[in-house]
C-alpha cells in the first residue's frame, strides 16, 4: 500500500466514510479514482462521463484537515512545492494535490470543514490532469473546440468572450461538441480530445437557449451563478476527437450579421496561451506557454464577429470547419 | 549593435513573417507588422542593427531609416522583450517584407495582464513543514 492510499483510507476510517471506486480514460490515459465518499463520486460523474479503457493512474479524492500554512494564507496565491518526482501545491483556498510522476498516483484533498467547491463539479481534476496529461505527450488547454467528423476548430480566447456560447450553440445546431472551456491537445498532431462532458454558461448565454435549460442542474453562486449543465443526452453529437484545422477567436459585436476571417496569429494564440498559463498554476509559467505555443504552432488563426442570432454564427462557423475538412481533404 | 530575445521573461516565435511575443511574466503581448516582425527575427539571429539599415536602404528604404531602426529597438528594450549582445551578422529582408512600407511597428496589449498576475504562484520549501515530507504522509 502507498503513502497516499494508507492515507486515504485512515482519512476515511477517521471520518466513518464508505468509499466508492470509479474508472475512466481521459485523453487516453486510464485513471481509477477512488473517493472518500459517495457524494464525491457522485460530483464528478456528470463533467468526467467516460467509459473506461485500461488504468495507468491512481487518484485519490477526499477531504480532510487543512495544513495550517494552506488555510491561513491572505492571498489567493499557490503554494508549490516539487522535486524530481512529484509536485506538491494548492489551487484556491480549499484544495491541496499532489501528483507523484513516478508511482503514477496522486491526490486531491479538500477543506473538511467547507463545502466541496463548485469548481469540482464543474472541471474536477482539472490540475492533476494538468501535469498527467503534460507527461503522456498532451496539454490541457484553456479552450471551446467543436467540429464534424474529422475535422475541427478551437475557439480560443480569454473568458467573456463567447466562447461557450458559441460551443454550446454550435452543438444545438448540429456541430460535433469537444469542449466550451477546457480540451486535452495533443502536443505534436494538432489532434484535440474531449476533457468534460459538461457545458457551464453564464445565465445570460442560457436565456438566449431556452434549449439547453433543461439541462441545468447546478449553479456556482461564487461566480454570477454560471450554471453547469449536463449533457450527456448529447452525448450521441460528442466529438471523439478531431484534427484541429483553425484556431477563432470570438469577437461579440453589435453587428446583424456573423462573419469570419483569417487573422494574424498574434493575438488568437496570444490568448490561449496567457489565459491558459493563467488557469494553470504552474510553476515555471514560461516554459509552460512556450508548450502551448509549441502544440498549436502552424494552426490558422481566424476571427470570428459573433451577433446575437446563434443559429446564423454556429451556420458560419459549419461553413469553415466544411472548408477546412476540403482543403484536408485534397 | 545587437540583441538577443530575453529568454527568461518572453517567448518569441515567427510565424508568416509575423512575430508572436508574449512577455511569460506580466502576461503581455504584442503586435508587431510585418517588416518589424522580420527585422526583429533577424537580429535574434544574430544580425546588426547596421547591417540592417544598410539592406533596407538598398530595399529602397527612407533616408532616417536608421533612426527608425533604433527606435523601434529602443521599444523592445524598454518592453524587456531585448537584451544587448555582441552578434556581428548580416540581415536578410526579403522584398515581401516592405511590400507595406518601411514602418516598424510595435503594439503592446494588457487586457490579460491581471490573469497572470492576480495568483502568484509561490514556490515552498519542504522543510519548513508544508506540504508533508514523503514518509510521513
Amino acid at each position: 500500500m502507498s503513502a497516499v492510499s494508507e492515507r486515504f483510507s485512515q482519512c476515511c476510517a477517521r471520518y466513518g466514510t464508505e468509499p466508492a471506486e470509479r474508472s475512466i480514460t481521459v485523453g487516453g490515459v486510464g485513471l481509477h479514482l477512488h473517493f472518500s465518499d459517495q457524494l464525491l463520486a457522485e460530483t464528478t460523474k456528470i463533467s468526467l462521463n467516460f467509459p473506461a479503457v485500461g488504468s495507468d493512474w491512481d487518484l485519490y479524492i477526499y477531504r480532510d484537515q487543512f495544513p495550517k500554512a494552506v488555510r491561513n494564507r491572505e492571498e489567493n496565491s499557490y503554494l508549490f512545492h516539487r522535486d524530481d518526482e512529484r509536485i506538491f501545491g494548492t489551487f484556491g483556498f480549499d484544495t491541496v494535490f499532489e501528483v507523484d510522476f513516478a508511482a503514477k498516483e496522486g491526490y486531491v484533498c479538500f477543506d473538511a470543514d467547507k463545502p466541496v467547491p463548485f469548481e469540482f463539479q464543474c472541471h474536477p481534476l482539472r490540475i492533476l490532469l494538468h501535469y498527467i496529461m503534460r507527461v503522456s505527450g498532451k496539454l490541457l488547454l484553456h479552450s471551446a473546440a467543436v467540429g464534424l467528423g474529422d475535422t475541427g476548430v478551437m475557439l480560443s480566447s480569454c473568458g467573456g468572450r463567447g466562447k461557450s456560447t458559441l460551443a454550446l450553440s454550435s452543438l444545438i445546431y448540429g456541430l460535433d461538441y469537444l469542449g466550451d472551456d477546457y480540451i486535452i491537445l495533443s502536443r505534436n498532431s494538432h489532434r484535440a480530445e474531449m476533457l468534460y462532458t459538461s457545458g457551464y454558461l453564464t445565465p445570460v448565454s442560457l436565456q438566449m437557449m431556452p434549449t439547453l435549460k433543461p439541462y441545468a442542474c447546478a449553479k456556482d453562486s461564487s461566480r454570477d451563478d454560471k450554471t453547469l449543465l449536463d449533457l450527456s443526452d448529447f452525448k450521441n453529437s460528442f466529438s471523439t476527437g478531431f484534427t484541429v484545422g483553425a484556431i477563432v477567436f470570438p469577437q461579440i459585436s453589435e453587428s446583424n450579421q456573423p462573419a469570419i476571417k483569417s487573422v494574424s496569429a498574434q493575438i488568437p494564440t496570444a490568448h490561449l496561451a496567457v489565459s491558459t498559463a493563467a488557469q494553470m498554476p504552474d510553476p515555471d509559467k514560461n516554459e509552460f506557454i512556450a508548450a502551448v505555443m509549441g502544440a498549436i504552432k502552424g494552426i490558422p488563426t481566424y476571427q470570428i464577429t459573433l451577433t446575437r442570432n446563434l443559429e446564423a454564427n454556429s451556420a458560419v462557423l459549419a461553413q469553415l470547419i466544411k472548408k477546412l475538412k476540403e482543403e484536408k481533404n485534397k | 549593435m545587437n540583441f538577443k530575445l530575453n529568454r527568461t521573461e518572453m517567448f518569441f516565435d515567427l510565424a508568416d513573417e509575423q512575430a508572436v511575443i508574449i512577455d511569460t511574466m506580466q502576461g503581455y503581448y504584442y503586435a508587431v507588422n510585418r517588416l518589424g516582425s522580420v527585422l526583429l527575427d533577424e537580429v535574434l539571429k544574430g544580425g546588426t542593427l547596421e547591417s540592417a539599415e544598410t539592406v533596407l536602404k538598398e530595399l529602397g528604404g527612407p533616408a532616417d531609416i536608421g533612426e527608425q531602426i533604433c527606435a523601434f529597438f529602443d521599444r523592445l528594450k524598454e518592453y524587456r522583450i531585448i537584451l544587448e549582445d555582441d552578434g556581428k551578422g548580416e540581415v536578410h529582408i526579403p522584398q515581401t517584407a516592405v511590400t507595406d512600407g518601411f514602418k516598424l511597428e510595435i503594439t503592446q496589449f494588457e487586457d490579460m495582464a491581471d490573469l497572470l498576475t492576480a495568483d502568484p504562484v509561490h514556490d515552498v520549501d519542504e522543510d519548513i513543514g508544508w506540504p508533508e515530507k514523503k514518509d510521513t504522509l
